[in-house]
């Protein structure tokens, strides 16, 4: 490959030099602005002719044999906002850069965003083309674009994103940088957010604790939304979304601005609404499938030199049908239901009409973040949010004796309330090290006003943390370590006692992170780590039956802390025509939570039930993932997508339920070049590849795993010239085929097929109400 | 323009349309909800008497109660909580009544009477089997045991919350499962067990002695 390479460079060399005098030298230097002292290992790249080189110990850099012409040089350095400049060149030239190195002097919502900090962790930011495609659908469809992501799901409405298999709890979904707080244990709980809001997501694969706090075993996903404008101007954005499954529209608006007058405000307001009908499988509509959101956000900054504040305000607001058809009397119907192969009375026409049962969910968010520079190179974070949910689930029917019974009241009901404050303060290059220090705290409260699920509870949480990591230019090193508190007072009532027990959680979480960088080409990112979390309310006190999956579920007091030692290294090489991304993981549990199936059914008056009881065992899971993109022809391109999962139960011997089975995407993009007309086309087939899961443990489930299945897409979009607005429009389709098929990571697997095709139609509109420059 | 102006009317509509919330009081987290406030099923009672004499039989009402309910603690027979016999004679019949009650209300709250009301939304089975005839009529697989439904709902169909047992000796002294299931079929009563779902399903035992 290399031979190649230079043999094709020197070839475009040679070719050059007979045509003109290609003789000449651009040198210079960089130092920083700040201090003067000289930048190592800035990467100072040449547009015109894909070349880039690294400065040297003394700032200093040379690029031979240019021709003379008009360059673009490029100069990128960590903690500094990448820098272009254009060079004329007819003779051997030096040019001296200066960068601000520690970025004060940059717009305040540079540091906010600050592009430095990437944890050693994988990072996989979702790219904007599969963010579009899952546009209108849910959050974790906008995931699934990552290798190693899947999804948990309660039909086509309700869906939980899953890291390596792990999910709920072990997952910390942070929401503009506020960690998501809401009834995160219910496996048909989905993520209380509108995707709508972000700009960018982002998936951290493997433990994050020591950053996000002690939860995050599993990852964490990251949803930013676009920095506030700095230049006074009124721009925005209108997403118009329509999906034939379901009939589903969406619009969603975006509007910010600044003013010019009073220097350092800015703006944003955001809303999203979105209705959709029944959904369809190949051969029958599925009753009472709809879905009806409502949501907005307002943004307010203020950003002087050295100190910024920001105010968030979110609600969100659901209403979502569940499909008749899974909510079921007893062990009997359920066997009943996967006899049969369609849902014996839960098919409807078409319709938007959302009836019981259905899940209506608020969440309301209040944040305020505050910076402060608190010297050359460091600064001082401090965020404070409170965050309210309820959450109502109404059952199928109302009660036999329904004179006195108030149909407009939730039979489950549950309203928490978190509180949170965190203070980080992070400085930049001191001597290569780079840190950051912190501590947070929440305090939690949860209530329920109908059926008893859960019981009440208090929480408070803090947990303190240090990182530092050493940065050279081919590699770095990060130490990180965190202290966490959780005390969990609860109430409820057993046998018409009154129960408050009180537990106390606190450990230590550790993370150790290398990054290698033996060319700018191939990048390695290795981590060790250490990471706990406290057993959730659910885990230790649930108690009921649930109706969709016909089981009892219930929590044990005795469930101690859950542990996991993980190990997870990423190769990521990319060059001109190919990008690929491995990474191999493997996490050892001590006291890993899990459900477990009863021997004896619990005798009740609608017959007997299996019992599920919350045990602990040791557990270990491993997996590869990969994403593999290459160019194989001029603006063609070739993705294999995939990933490998094992999940084992070694206490048992057995396997662990509920793991993804091992999967394959295939895809096909052709790039059209950019005309006047026409920018960013593309065109994209794609196949997917669904093995069955056989490795599951002996007595778990009702039904044996579905068959394997594959799935055929596409997706077609453009960007339309029009003035100096680029217009967005795209297609896309998903299970074009109609295949029929479940899955088994849906929990309405028993009862019905997953849906059919689905065709989206997206119209982006971006449009400017005023700009100064205009 | 037309972009900016719908932008404006969907963001400015939500933000004054989505506001609408009960937040008014959350009741503080030391004092839970006690009980279920929802209808729950505790109490099925079958009260069998003999046609002739009108007395009731040995061991009846025979009684299944699941006090608090589905999960909590499990439900059980009484007396004897594992299960529960029913011992009838050969040649006989039997005039049988079924009572549901949702003893978690004082006084406790009766089912039955709702269930028969709304007739053409319920139905009882008796060992799953789909009834025959007319009247409908279930046979107990292998035990000579008929079951005649005495009670219809507006559409003529049964729904066996009174019945007729009638024994005419085959398998005499062997134990038959009897299994009593209630199902709630809104919109699709046919007369058969499939549509719906179960709201009560008991397994009691049938013997027939000579």
């Amino acid at each position: 490959m290399r031979k190649i390479i230079q043999t094709f460079l020197f070839l475009f060399v040679l070719a050059n030099g007979f045509a003109q005098e290609c003789n000449y030298k651009l040198t210079g230097k960089i130092t920083d602005k700040d201090n003067g002292e000289p930048l190592e290992f800035t990467i100072v790249s040449v547009k015109e002719i894909n070349f880039s080189t690294n400065s040297n110990e003394e700032g200093e850099f040379k690029i031979e044999n240019l021709c003379a012409g008009d360059y673009t040089i490029r100069i990128i350095h960590l903690g500094c906002a990448d820098t272009s400049i254009k060079v004329s060149i007819a003779k051997d030239t030096k040019v001296n850069f200066k960068l601000p190195h520690s970025l004060h002097e940059l717009a305040d919502v540079e540091i906010v965003e600050r592009v430095d900090y990437k944890p050693t962790q994988t990072i996989d930011n979702i790219k904007q083309e599969e963010i579009d495609k899952a546009k209108g659908k849910t959050l974790a469809d906008a995931l699934k674009g990552s290798a190693g992501i899947t999804t948990l799901n309660t039909g086509a409405s309700i869906s939980k994103p899953m890291i390596h298999g792990l999910q709920g709890y072990r997952i910390l979904i942070l929401n503009n940088g506020i960690r998501q707080e809401g009834q995160q244990w219910g496996n048909e709980h989905a993520p209380e957010i509108d995707p709508f809001m972000a700009k960018k997501i982002s998936v951290v694969k493997g433990a994050s604790s020591v950053r996000y706090g002690s939860d995050a075993i599993a990852g964490a996903i990251l949803l930013e939304p676009d920095a506030l404008p700095d230049t006074a101007a009124i721009t925005g954005e209108l997403n118009a979304i329509g999906l034939s499954n379901g009939r589903a529209g969406v619009l969603s608006g975006i509007m910010q601005g600044s003013f010019e007058k009073v220097k350092g405000f800015a703006w944003r307001v955001q809303g999203t609404i979105k209705q959709g009908g029944n959904m369809k499988t190949p051969e029958y509509y599925l009753k009472n499938t709809g879905v009806l959101e409502k949501n907005f956000s307002y943004t307010l900054g203020y950003h002087r030199k050295k100190i910024g504040i920001e105010l968030f305000y979110s609600q969100f607001n659901s209403t979502i049908a569940v499909f008749s058809g899974a909510h079921i009397g007893n062990l009997t119907d359920l066997q009943s239901a996967f006899a049969s192969n369609k849902p014996q009375d839960s098919l409807a026409p078409f319709s938007y009409t959302i009836g019981r049962p259905k899940q209506e969910i608020e969440h309301e968010l209040v944040k305020s973040k505050f910076h402060v520079h608190t010297g050359m190179r460091s600064r001082l974070y401090v965020t404070a949010a409170y965050q309210y949910n309820i959450r109502k689930e109404f059952d199928k029917h109302i009660p036999k004796n329904s004179s006195s019974y108030d149909t407009t009241k939730a039979d489950l009901d549950y309203r928490i309330t978190s509180k949170t404050i965190d203070v980080a303060w992070e400085h930049d290059n001191i001597n290569s090290f780079r840190g950051t220090y912190g501590a947070s705290y929440m305090n939690q409260t949860n209530v329920y006003l109908g059926r008893y699920l859960i019981p009440n509870f208090i929480n408070n949480t803090w947990g303190a943390f240090a990182i530092e990591r050493y940065v050279k230019h081919t590699y770095e090193l990060e130490l990180g370590v965190r202290y966490d508190e959780k005390y969990l007072q609860s109430y409820y009532y057993n046998k018409n006692i009154l129960q408050s027990p009180f537990l106390k959680f606190k450990n230590v979480s550790v993370n150790t992170g290398w990054i290698y960088k033996p060319t700018h080409q191939l990048h390695f990112y290795t981590n060790l780590s250490k990471a706990w979390r406290a057993p959730a309310v659910n885990e230790l006190y649930s108690n009921g039956l649930h109706h969709g999956s016909a089981s009892i579920e219930k929590g044990d007091e005795k469930i101690k802390q859950e542990r996991c030692y993980s190990f997870i290294t990423t190769g990521s090489f990319k060059n001109k025509r190919i990008e690929a991304d491995i990474t191999a993981y493997s996490n050892y549990f001590k006291g890993f939570i899990y459900l477990s199936p009863g021997t004896e059914p619990e005798l009740t008056i609608k017959g007997a039930f299996p019992v599920f009881y919350y045990k602990q065992t040791d557990a270990l899971i491993s997996g590869i993932d990969y994403k593999i993109n290459v160019e194989f022809v001029k603006n063609t391109f070739v993705q294999v997508k995939g990933m490998f999962l094992r999940g084992q139960d070694l206490t048992n011997k057995d396997w662990l339920v509920w793991m993804p089975s091992d999967r394959v995407e295939v895809s096909l993009t052709y790039k059209l070049k950019d005309t006047k007309r026409f920018k960013k086309t593309y065109a994209t087939a794609s196949f997917e590849y669904i093995t069955k899961q056989w490795r599951i443990p002996q007595n778990s489930d009702y039904a044996a795993p579905p068959n394997p299945y594959y799935l055929v897409g596409f997706d077609i979009a453009t960007k339309i010239q029009v003035k100096n607005q680029e217009l967005g429009i795209g297609i896309s389709g998903s299970n074009v085929t109609n295949k029929i098929y479940r899955d088994y990571l849906d929990r309405f697997r028993y009862y019905t097929n997953a849906v059919g095709t689905n065709i989206q139609f997206r119209l982006n509109i971006p449009f400017t109400v005023f700009d100064k420059k205009e | 323009m037309k972009a900016k102006l719908m932008t404006l009317v969907a963001v400015g509509a939500l933000a004054f349309a989505a506001c609408k919330k009960d937040k008014k009081e959350d009741p503080a987290p030391t004092n839970p909800a006690p009980t279920n406030t929802a209808e729950v099923i505790t109490t099925m009672k079958i009260y069998i008497k003999d046609s002739i004499t009108g007395n009731q039989i040995t061991g009846s009402p025979f009684i299944f109660k699941d006090a608090d309910g589905d999960g909590g603690s499990a439900g059980g027979f009484l007396p004897n909580a594992a299960d529960s016999l029913i011992t009838l004679n050969d040649t006989t019949t039997y005039l049988a009544e079924i009572i549901l009650l949702d003893e978690t209300k004082t006084p406790a709250d009766s089912i039955s009477n709702e269930v028969v009301t709304e007739g053409q939304e319920h139905m009882f089975f008796f060992e799953q089997s789909n009834p025959t005839g007319t009247p409908y009529t279930t046979m107990l697989t292998g035990s000579g045991v008929k079951i005649t439904y005495l009670d219809l709902d507006a559409n003529s169909r049964g729904i066996g919350q009174q019945f007729k047992i009638r024994t005419y000796g085959s398998t005499t002294g062997s134990q038959h499962p009897f299994r009593v299931t209630l199902r709630h079929q809104p919109g699709a009563k046919n007369g058969t067990f499939a549509p719906g779902e179960t709201d009560v399903e008991i397994k009691f035992k049938v013997k027939v002695d000579l």
